[in-house]
């Protein structure tokens, strides 16, 4: 047993003395990135670079060395000015929206409050009723279907805009109708996929449609901000 | 002092041997065996069912946020989350290693979770069970008529065996109460992938807690009365902890920063992770940190009057 103990003990200082060598040149080296880490990055301050541009190019609308324009000349630049404005903002809700949809942290927080009201609303579903493998598979293919319809619809909305299209009044409430068309067929099979007794069990919630949006609607959506 | 001369090398083996299996057949004739392997049980179910609980206070929270119904039984969300990835960067941040992180999103977690607990509770249960290896029979000072038949080392180092084979024992009863928990009052937790996760954790708890156990198989040496030699170890386990946090902290680029985790356990945890049978080596020196932690023990019996 001795011989053990002795052999035990040798090991510990073998791996002792194999390791501190390293272990001290490794946290030198991650001393060093830790300080290269800690720099301020220049691509995320700007403000240099935007003072620069601004010298360079003047001030935006800046008129101060354009002569004063005639009485109807200015009413005619006024409507062009109004005109131009309008259409500034209309391109910054299209960049809002594009934007919003390109950034990936707020695709992925979108992501998974959908796929956690779906998984939740489901989770809620089964506790209450406690379908039968039938019953739940029909529920199953009854909220597959609503997403793939909705999808479909999305990917029309999306087709639309980018055409460089504003979508009409008219296309608008057609979207809506269409995609509420869908949510209510869907609540409609899962509600009748329960016996009278389930249906007393389960939360008004569980079976709201809304609660079981796929969040690969998100995907088709997001081929908005891509293209922009 | 007197006593059994020192035995031969094979001599030696065999006692220790014969030491370890009658300590341990005395454990189960007592009912302490079954008590340790109760704490045990306990402990991992008490961490088991908090989780759970808090947990379901987590999604039941997220749920009225989202504006859906609340569950009685927990998991779904989590499960979700877990499958999404979005504990990626929480568990990257715990364990600093990409591949560490992967492995642990595709282990249940509850097995993470009895696991994590379990690095924390082990060492203070292993040196409380190895704080009674000696200490009663030195009170009752039979314990020099078993050294009249083998060596004080033999004697030591058979009741460290003994225990740590109880301990082997306890730590694997103790995988049942997460796998209960999660298979009985919990969703989406798969029972094959559960229990056989919980069973490849049990070899790796088992050598973290020898360390643990060699400490309160010291403290059993040092004194008769075993109330101190329990709360003497605790201490122990304690600054163990202290140690490593300080050194982690106040010790980057030193040497002694250095060297001060590596003779601790703790030191070694992260080894502990991972897919694969890695952490073998980690065990190798947990064991060898045992027996370090153990000498003193012996060191103090072998001058005692007995």
């Amino acid at each position: 047993m001795r011989l053990v103990i002795t052999l035990m003990l040798g090991v510990l200082l073998g791996v002792l003395a194999g390791r501190l060598g390293p272990a001290t040149e490794l946290a030198k080296v991650e001393q060093a990135l830790a300080e290269a880490q800690a720099q301020p990055d220049c691509e995320t301050r700007t403000l240099g670079r935007d003072l620069a541009n601004l010298m360079k190019t003047g001030l935006p609308g800046d008129r101060r060395r354009a002569p004063p324009p005639e009485p109807d000349e200015r009413l005619e630049q006024d409507l062009a000015e109004a005109e131009e404005s309008a259409e500034e903002l209309r391109r910054e809700a299209r960049e809002d929206l594009r934007e919003g949809l390109s950034d990936d942290t707020e695709l992925d927080a979108a992501r998974a409050a959908l796929d956690l009201r779906r998984a939740q609303a489901r989770a809620s579903l089964v506790e209450d009723a406690d379908p039968s493998d039938e019953q739940l598979g029909e529920i199953d293919s009854a909220v597959a279907d609503m997403n793939d319809a909705l999808e479909v619809l999305a990917q029309d909305l999306v087709d639309l805009m980018e055409d460089g299209q504003d979508p009409s009044r008219r296309d608008a409430m057609v979207f809506v109708a269409e995609a509420l068309d869908t949510m209510i067929v869907a609540e409609d099979r899962i509600w009748d996929s329960l016996s009278p007794e389930q249906q007393g069990d389960v939360e008004d919630g569980a079976v709201d449609p809304f609660s079981h949006v796929d969040s690969g609607i998100i995907d088709v959506l997001a081929e908005l901000g891509d293209a922009g | 002092m007197g006593g059994h001369p020192a035995p031969g090398p094979v001599e030696s083996l065999t006692d220790t041997w014969l030491v370890a299996r009658f300590h341990l057949a005395r454990a189960v004739r007592s009912r302490s065996a079954l008590n340790l392997c109760a704490l045990f049980a306990l402990t991992a179910a008490g961490s088991a069912i908090a989780f759970r609980q808090i947990l379901k206070a987590m999604e039941n929270m997220a749920s009225k946020s989202l504006g859906v119904p609340e569950t009685d039984t927990p998991g779904a969300m989590f499960e979700t989350l877990r499958l999404q990835g979005d504990l990626l960067s929480m568990l990257e941040a715990m364990m600093g290693s990409t591949e560490l992180v992967e492995w642990a999103l595709a282990t249940p977690y509850m097995t993470i979770t009895w696991a994590w607990g379990g690095l924390g509770l082990v060492p203070f249960l292993a040196a409380a069970v190895g704080a009674d290896a000696v200490s009663p029979d030195l009170a009752g000072r039979t314990i020099r008529f078993e050294a009249l038949r083998t060596g004080r080392l033999e004697l030591v180092s058979g009741r460290f065996l003994g225990l740590a084979l109880l301990v082997l024992v306890a730590i694997t009863l103790s995988a049942l109460a997460p796998f209960c928990v999660a298979i009985f009052w919990m969703v989406e937790q798969p029972a094959g992938a559960q229990l056989a996760t919980l069973m490849q954790f049990v070899p790796r708890l088992w050598f973290w807690s020898l360390p643990f156990l060699a400490i309160g198989v010291s403290c059993s040496c040092l004194f008769t009365n075993v109330n101190w030699a329990r709360l003497i170890s605790g201490v122990f386990v304690v600054a163990t902890w202290v140690l490593w946090r300080l050194a982690e902290h106040y010790g980057e680029g030193a040497a002694w920063g250095d060297l001060v985790p590596m003779i601790l356990p703790q030191g070694w945890v992260l080894g502990m992770w991972g897919p694969g049978v890695g952490w073998l080596t980690v065990g190798v020196v947990l064991a060898a940190l045992s027996a370090a932690y153990g000498v003193p023990g012996y060191l103090l019996l072998e001058r005692r009057d007995l």
